[in-house]
């Protein structure tokens, strides 16, 4: 009965739990202290340092060497654990800051570890198609004229004939003058033509009909008798025929957001509280 | 996308080999332990994206492609510590290839004009100490001298790669080997550049060549820098750095000999020897000329940079020469006394090497200095083919060039500073080929038979040829290239054997205007020659003018044809000059015992130089020169005497 009362004394309780616990402690101190002030070097710890140096040096290390590399490993390591237990790493803004880079580069890496997944590809894809459209796209042939008193005249000429006698594209290239940039081009954007012809040729190229000898229109070099072979509108390419392309931006996209994605993830778990007191910000400001 | 620790994905992780650290991930049950980490920050190799089973297009007659072989990325000191660029290759390749990209100080920019193919080409000193200083898994990381480089306040070639040595605390120990840790980081990262290479190559359409910088500042002189370019196909492993090879060329060329054999082909090709002290194109102090030697350098260097940002390299007005179109964006003033470095030689000029080599050739049996012509920008801002006078503030300048490196940041302000330093400088120019196709292998080899030409950033295209029966009117023949290739030689060749005695060489040219710049002013032969002594001369002939302007007999030169530039707003005169000129000249002073090359160079109306949108763009006075005549220069064409012996 008196037993039965104890047990339900909470000061009983209390004596119990306490006595627990420190016989718990003690058993963990020990424990602690035992793996504190042991040193286990392994025989996969010792081929791990000769591959290591073998890899530096190319050639493995004497008896000799790898007893001064179990040697400096040991100490590295007696140091290591004093630092540690003295809590040296503790507020220490360099070690703080290697840490936090050595997470960041972690999750980088770990982001191009993995090959990205097709679904992955395909949502990166997805949402930056317009990143790979291909703009309106002209392909045509052309006959060049020189700048002169006498281009209009040659080229309105050469277009009737050119007309009169169905003459082909193919058939055209030996008519004109010479030219130094190609008379047939497969299909190109706007922006590529006016590289190479000028504005105007663009100007004057627009809303020419197909499979017709055309013009004269001018450039920057005189003037064209064109034929427009074939027009592509603007489309977005289908991911199979760019998919080099896409996965070289996705990795690099991956990279750049791999250590951002990962703090965002890691900060979503903490409770996060800023205590402002703008008196003394305005004091530390000395405004 | 979640990429890290959660318990799927770590699982996969655990048992991949590459990842490595010496943290302890507890919750994730993933313990990992050796001292290696990738230093590796890009993507991995890709196929090329073109699809290759598509023909590429092909032109017997060859086509004229531009491209630039000469541009720095973050992996460089200068660029990252002077200029601030943290920018690395993958950009400069999408920007070449004319994407539009956003740079990490947040400007969002686009080429003007994409080029057909390109190399990176990052200095080979500090390659790995960058990346050491990157690499917060390694010791370097807390180095005094990374976080100097870091914060974009170091600067260490004078100390440390002119010498030929390494810094010893991020390095450890010079050499060859292991015990360089920097040596081993460029190794790897050689095999990244590699993968760079090659997976933004397209053939057909955009075509790459792995390729770094020869850093070489011998201490007392000044730059013996080359670009290294590698055809693609089989390259070396990486054989150490300017600082191994202690400066000396020579160390380059017989590695390249040794190591570049197979299916391996090499170009090095010098540039800024206007910055050179004098010994670009001298004998070098610690090596005499020995025709074993000559006929390595003329190997291993077909080629030359001509012109790029820190200055002209063709030719200066009174070393050598007075044709006055060689005070053309000039950097450094003649030498003064016994001054060395900073500052004009007659040697570091092109046109003198040129002349020098007809000489060297006649003594020692091997004319080391066979040079075909390049041009490149050599920008610090991972932005190759930027070489534009009217956004070259906003590409390279702003974030910024200084005059002395081309590339230190200094924003607008640092500009204003400056009386005229900051504007000597140019955007620097563009390489041409004269390719069948815009792959590797059809570039590569107009790289090495010289059908290149070099140009100061607007897209001139040139056609030269020499032949001993070339009727007068060839240059107005339709068929015209046809017929030049099929009786004659193109630019960067010698002259086939002339059929007797009595013939004299003749030449056709043709060149027209870029579309999108100013007229054609007139197109010039440049002739270099050696007599019996060996006293060399030249002379400049402009062999076909616009506007109907005739060269006078007695000075070679037509009359300027008036062509002018309103300052207010930097439109030129659309009523001048012409979109194309051609001609075939004949060398009536031509005499068979004499050693000869001759060069085109083409020259533009005058249009606004790059300072005079800036001062426009600001308000500000315009400085001189107002104007400059953009230009591009043919590969030499080459005449040597048959021997009788």
């Amino acid at each position: 009965m008196v037993w039965r009362r104890l047990v339900h004394e909470p000061l009983t309780q209390f004596l119990v739990a306490g006595v627990v616990l420190f016989a718990l402690s003690v058993w963990f101190d020990d424990a602690f202290d035992r793996g504190r002030y042991r040193i286990d070097v392994t025989q996969e710890k010792i081929t791990q340092l000769q591959d290591t140096w073998t890899k530096q040096r190319g050639e493995p290390p004497t008896e000799d060497e790898l007893d001064r590399l179990v040697e400096d490993h040991i100490r590295e390591e007696v140091l290591y654990r004093e630092a540690l237990a003295s809590g040296l790493d503790q507020g220490d803004t360099i070690v703080r800051r290697r840490l936090v880079q050595k997470v960041e580069f972690l999750a980088q890496n770990l982001a191009l570890a993995l090959e990205p997944s097709e679904l992955e590809l395909q949502s990166y894809f997805d949402r930056h198609y317009e990143r790979y459209l291909v703009p309106d796209q002209i392909a045509f042939g052309h006959v060049y004229f020189r700048q002169g008193d006498d281009a209009m005249r040659k080229a309105e000429d050469t277009l009737e004939t050119l007309i009169a006698n169905h003459v082909s594209v193919v058939e055209a290239v030996s008519l004109g003058d010479r030219f130094m940039l190609q008379q047939e081009y497969p299909l190109q954007t706007e922006r590529e033509i006016q590289d190479l012809f000028g504005r105007s040729f663009v100007k004057g190229l627009a809303d020419l009909p197909l499979r017709r000898w055309k013009g004269p229109i001018h450039s920057s070099y005189g003037l064209h008798v064109v034929q427009i072979l074939q027009k592509v509108p603007s489309y977005i390419p289908e991911l199979s025929q760019i998919r080099g392309q896409v996965l070289l931006d996705l990795n690099e996209e991956r990279l750049r957001s791999a250590s951002d994605e990962y703090y965002q993830d890691l900060r979503g778990k903490f409770d996060i509280t800023i205590v402002r007191d703008e008196e003394i910000e305005r004091n530390v400001n000395g405004r | 996308m979640k990429l890290f620790l959660n318990r799927r994905s770590t699982s996969a992780i655990c048992g991949c080999g590459i990842l490595t650290a010496t943290l302890l991930f507890s919750h994730a049950g993933c313990v990992r332990e050796t001292a290696e980490v990738e230093p590796a920050k890009i993507p991995k190799s890709v196929e090329p994206s073109g699809n290759t089973e598509s023909a590429v297009p092909s032109n017997s007659l060859r086509t004229a492609y531009f491209g630039d072989f000469h541009v720095h990325t973050s992996w460089s000191l200068d660029a990252y510590s002077l200029g601030g660029n943290r920018d690395d290759p993958s950009l400069a390749y999408r920007f070449g290839r004319g994407d539009l990209v956003t740079k990490s100080d947040g400007r969002d920019l686009r080429l003007r004009v994409p080029l057909d193919f390109m190399a990176v080409t990052d200095h080979d000193v500090w390659l790995g100490e960058v990346h050491l200083c990157e690499d917060v898994n390694d010791t370097a990381y807390d180095t005094e001298t990374c976080r100097m480089v870091r914060a974009n306040r170091y600067f260490g070639y004078s100390e440390h790669g002119a010498r030929g040595r390494r810094p010893p605390e991020i390095c450890g120990e010079n050499g060859f080997g292991p015990q360089n840790k920097c040596y081993e980081r460029a190794r790897h990262l050689w095999q990244q550049i590699q993968a760079n290479a090659d997976s933004f190559y397209e053939p057909g359409k955009f075509t790459t060549f792995p390729a770094y910088e020869w850093t070489a500042n011998p201490p007392g002189y000044g730059h013996l820098h080359r670009n290294v370019i590698f055809r693609g196909e089989d390259v070396p492993e990486w054989g150490g750095s300017s600082a191994e090879m202690e400066n000396r060329p020579e160390r380059l060329w017989e590695w390249l000999e040794s190591a570049c054999t197979g299916d391996c082909q090499v170009v090095a090709i010098p540039h800024n020897s206007n910055l050179s002290g004098g010994l670009a194109f001298d004998e070098f102090g610690w090596t005499p000329h020995t025709p074993a030697m000559l006929r390595l350098r003329a190997w291993a260097e077909p080629l030359v940079e001509i012109h790029q940002i820190k200055g002209n390299s063709e030719c200066y007005s009174g070393l050598g020469t007075t044709d006055e179109e060689c005070g053309f964006e000039n950097y450094y003033q003649i030498c003064r006394d016994d001054q060395v470095q900073g500052c004009a030689h007659a040697s570091d000029y092109v046109r003198n090497a040129l002349k020098e080599g007809l000489r060297l050739e006649a003594d020692y049996g091997v004319n080391p200095f066979k040079f075909g012509f390049i041009a490149s920008p050599d920008d610090h801002q991972s932005l190759p083919g930027a070489a534009d006078e009217d956004d070259f503030v906003n590409k390279s300048v702003k974030f910024g060039v200084t005059g002395r490196f081309g590339m230190a940041s200094g924003g607008e302000e640092w500009w204003d500073d400056q009386p005229d330093g900051g504007n000597i400088s140019n955007p620097g120019g563009l390489v041409g080929v004269w390719a069948e196709e815009n792959t590797r292998e059809s570039i590569f080899s107009a790289l090495r038979r010289r059908e290149t030409f070099g140009n100061s950033g607007t897209r001139i295209r040139v056609r030269f040829f020499s032949g001993w029966q070339f009727e007068s009117t060839l240059h107005a023949r339709r068929d015209m290239v046809e017929e030049a290739y099929r009786t004659g030689v193109p630019m960067g060749s010698d002259m086939l054997v002339a059929p007797s005695a009595e013939d004299i060489p003749k030449f056709v040219v043709w060149a027209t205007k870029d579309a999108n710049s100013a007229s054609l002013q007139k197109v010039q032969i440049i002739k270099g020659w050696a007599d019996e002594t060996g006293d060399t001369f030249e002379r400049v002939y402009d062999v076909v003018c616009a506007d109907g302007i005739e060269p006078d007999p007695q000075t070679y030169r037509c009359a300027d044809n008036g062509a002018q530039v309103d300052l207010s707003n930097c439109r030129y005169s659309g009523d001048r000059g012409a979109a194309e000129l051609s001609a075939t000249w004949v060398d009536t002073d031509f005499n068979p015992t004499h050693r000869a090359f001759y060069y085109v160079r083409v020259l533009e109306n005058p249009t606004c130089r790059w300072t005079s949108y800036r001062a426009l763009s600001r308000g500000l006075p315009i400085p001189e020169p107002a104007v400059i005549k953009e230009r591009a220069w043919s590969s030499p064409i080459w005449y040597s005497p048959v021997s009788v012996d």
